[in-house]
């Protein structure tokens, strides 16, 4: 047994010990230095909340839950509509517009010059990269955010 | 009742009474361990008011995700979890680093002592628990936390790491040396008052 395996075992006899409430009875000299170590470790701590505290906390937590409650179904529908609206729009265009869009896009690339062809892939680079650093900064978050 | 002597079929039919929303069941819950929330927070982040306002956003968020509890743990384990989460990210948006400054700074857990703590003016049998109190107050938030969870919320190594995040190792490690700081401080302070 090492140096640092013995002063290991010293620690948790003296905590051992203390649990038990038999600090006195054969002790080591190693062990009995962390007594005192591991009693204070073991005093109570003030805990200086409010006496009501867990009825507020009850009530603020029911009363947050209700309103998510109440809010969510309307959110969802509200969102559900203005994505099908977007999308019918979205295709009213594309069967109304689509055959022009398809025959300028060469001709627009033409106008730009040579040079047009890098500043897209880098303007897609830096889009790329912005996703890229929210979707981290997100998974970060919800990381931390909620229990594990 | 206190929380230590829960089972795990208490904890899951406690769980089950808040999530249908029995009457009175969070208000229990919350009971239960807020004293657990408060030594974690508190020996986080110290300060009392932060610490109240910590403890009730951890509430808040074990209500919202409560759901999402498994049995297979005890839920004073996972509710530890929730409120270091809650005071480690507190400490982290102020840049308050966590763990283990004082390791290279080279100076002892006396010398770092604040100028306010009065350890004179205590009586002579209180000096060295009020030097070994000086000198937890002086370990980093993490090294602090760890202590407190094994020591006198009792917690097993393991429940230590699920709650941190850290290997077991690594909390063993912690609690190695910063038990040997404390009695290296409190021999030091024996020192000095000789």
């Amino acid at each position: 047994m090492n140096t640092d395996e013995r002063e290991w075992q010293a620690q948790e006899l003296a905590a051992r010990a203390e649990r038990a409430g038999n600090v006195l009875l054969d002790l080591d000299p190693l062990s009995a230095g962390y007594v005192p170590v591991v009693r204070a470790l073991r005093e109570p701590m003030a805990v200086g909340l409010p006496e009501d505290f867990a009825a507020r906390v009850a009530r603020l937590a029911v009363a947050r839950a209700s309103a998510t409650a109440a809010d969510s179904p309307m959110e969802n529908r509200m969102l559900i509509a203005l994505g099908l609206l977007l999308g019918l729009s979205a295709l009213a265009s594309a069967i109304i517009y689509g055959g022009n869009w398809f025959s300028a896009i060469p001709a627009a690339f033409g106008k730009l010059g040579p040079s047009s062809g890098s500043w897209v892939l880098l303007l897609a680079g830096c889009l790329g990269l912005s996703w890229m650093g929210e979707q981290v900064r997100q998974r970060t978050e919800s990381r931390n955010l909620s229990p594990r | 009742m206190d929380a230590d002597s829960h089972t795990l079929a208490d904890d899951q039919a406690l769980v089950d009474d808040v999530l249908a929303g029995r009457p009175g069941a969070f208000e229990r819950l919350v009971t239960q361990y807020q004293k657990l929330c408060w030594h974690v927070i508190h020996r986080m982040v110290r300060q009392a008011e932060d610490t109240q306002d910590l403890c009730q956003e951890t509430f808040l968020r074990v209500h919202q995700y409560l759901h999402q509890y498994r049995s297979e743990s005890a839920l004073k384990s996972w509710i530890a979890q929730v409120a270091y989460s809650v005071a480690k990210r507190h400490l982290e948006r102020k840049r308050i680093p966590i763990a283990e400054p004082s390791e290279v700074d080279g100076s002892s857990l006396l010398e770092q002592a604040p100028d306010d703590f009065d350890i004179e003016s205590a009586s002579i049998e209180s000096q060295s628990a009020a030097h070994l109190h000086a000198a937890i107050e002086c370990l980093p938030p993490m090294q602090r936390t760890i202590l407190t969870l094994y020591h006198l919320e009792e917690l097993p190594i393991g429940e230590i790491s699920v709650v941190t995040g850290l290997a077991e190792g690594t909390i063993k490690s912690h609690l190695f040396r910063s038990r040997k700081q404390l009695r290296d401080a409190l021999s030091e302070s024996m020192g000095v008052a000789a």
